[in-house]
C-alpha cells in the first residue's frame, strides 16, 4: 500500500529544515488520513531525535518529495499504516477519542504501544495529539494536555 | 465574538478565570501596545490589547514558567488570532483575573508544547 499526502493547507508554507526536511512538527497540518499524517509526524520527529540506525529504517518507510507547486512536501508512505485501537470517545469531539497504536516499527522505542487523542479543534480542524500511555480516557487525555488531573479539568464554555 | 463565563480556550491555549494573582509572579512588558498570551514562532500570536490588560508569569527559573501565565482584565476587550487561514474566533474577556496555560503533547522524553 501507499499513500502520498499534502501536509500544509492551501496558503500555507511548509517549511524545510536545514537539510531540507520538513518540518511537521509545528504546521497546520491538513492531511486526507488521520493515520497518514500521524504517521508522518512521528516520523518527523524521531527522525530529529534518534541515531543513524533508526534513520535508516525511516528511510525504508517513507520518502519525501518536495512538490511542484506551493503547498508543501508528498510523503509516500511504503509500508500499510498500522491499525489503531479505540480506547474511549468522549461524546464531545473537541475532548476527542482516544485511541492506541501498537506498530512493528515502533518496536525499537521503549514504548512501542502509543497513545493519542484524536480531537477536533475550535476551527474545524482535526488534529491528533500524543498523550501518555497510562491514561484510559478521553477526557482524562484531554485534562492531560493541559497538565490537569480529570478532576480538576474543566471543559470549554468557548472553544474556537 | 464569542462570550464566556468561566472557562474557555482558543487553538492551543486553556484559559480559566480565578480569584486572584498568585504569589511571586512577574509581569510581562507588553509589545507593540499588545500582550501577548501565547507566544508562536510563526507569528501566529494569541494578543490582547496590552492597554487594559496586564500578563504576568512565573519568575524565569520557576516551575511553570513556559506553560502559565496569568491576566489581569481592566476592562472588557478580546482575545485574538493573529493568523490569515484556520484562525481561531476572537473571545471577549470582561474584567477580572484569568489563568492561562499552553497546551502539551507527550514524547519518550516527557513532554512539549503543541504548535497549533
Amino acid at each position: 500500500m501507499e499513500a502520498q499526502v499534502t501536509t500544509a493547507p492551501a496558503g500555507a508554507m511548509n517549511i524545510p529544515d536545514q537539510i531540507a526536511r520538513p518540518d511537521a512538527s509545528r504546521n497546520s497540518t491538513v492531511t486526507l488520513l488521520d493515520m497518514v499524517q500521524l504517521s508522518v509526524r512521528i516520523h518527523l520527529d524521531f527522525q530529529r531525535k534518534v541515531d543513524e540506525a533508526w534513520r535508516q529504517s525511516l528511510h525504508d518507510v517513507m520518502s519525501v518529495q518536495p512538490m511542484t507547486g506551493p503547498v508543501g512536501q508528498i510523503f509516500t508512505l511504503r509500508r500499510p499504516l498500522p491499525p489503531e485501537k479505540v480506547i474511549n470517545i468522549d461524546p464531545d469531539p473537541e475532548i476527542g477519542e482516544l485511541f492506541e497504536v501498537d506498530d512493528h516499527w515502533m518496536r525499537r522505542v521503549s514504548q512501542p504501544q502509543q497513545r493519542f487523542l484524536r480531537v477536533t479543534c475550535g476551527t474545524g480542524r482535526k488534529f491528533v495529539l500524543s498523550v501518555p500511555p497510562w491514561v484510559e480516557t478521553a477526557l482524562e487525555a484531554q485534562a492531560w494536555t493541559w497538565g490537569l488531573n480529570e478532576g480538576v479539568f474543566m471543559r470549554p464554555e468557548v472553544r474556537t | 465574538m464569542r462570550k464566556f463565563d468561566k472557562v474557555c480556550a482558543q487553538g492551543d491555549v486553556y484559559i480559566r478565570r480565578c480569584n486572584k494573582l498568585p504569589d511571586n509572579v512577574v509581569r510581562v512588558a507588553t509589545e507593540n501596545g499588545v500582550v501577548k498570551v501565547a507566544h508562536s514562532e510563526t507569528g501566529h500570536d494569541h494578543v490582547m490589547d496590552g492597554g487594559v490588560v496586564e500578563m504576568f508569569r512565573p519568575p524565569k527559573d520557576a516551575p511553570g514558567y513556559d506553560w502559565d501565565a496569568w491576566l489581569v482584565v481592566s476592562e472588557t476587550t478580546s482575545l485574538d488570532h493573529l493568523r490569515p487561514h484556520d484562525t481561531h474566533e476572537s473571545i471577549e474577556f470582561g474584567p477580572g483575573v484569568y489563568h492561562v496555560r499552553r497546551q502539551r503533547e507527550f514524547v519518550p522524553e516527557g513532554y512539549r508544547r503543541v504548535e497549533d
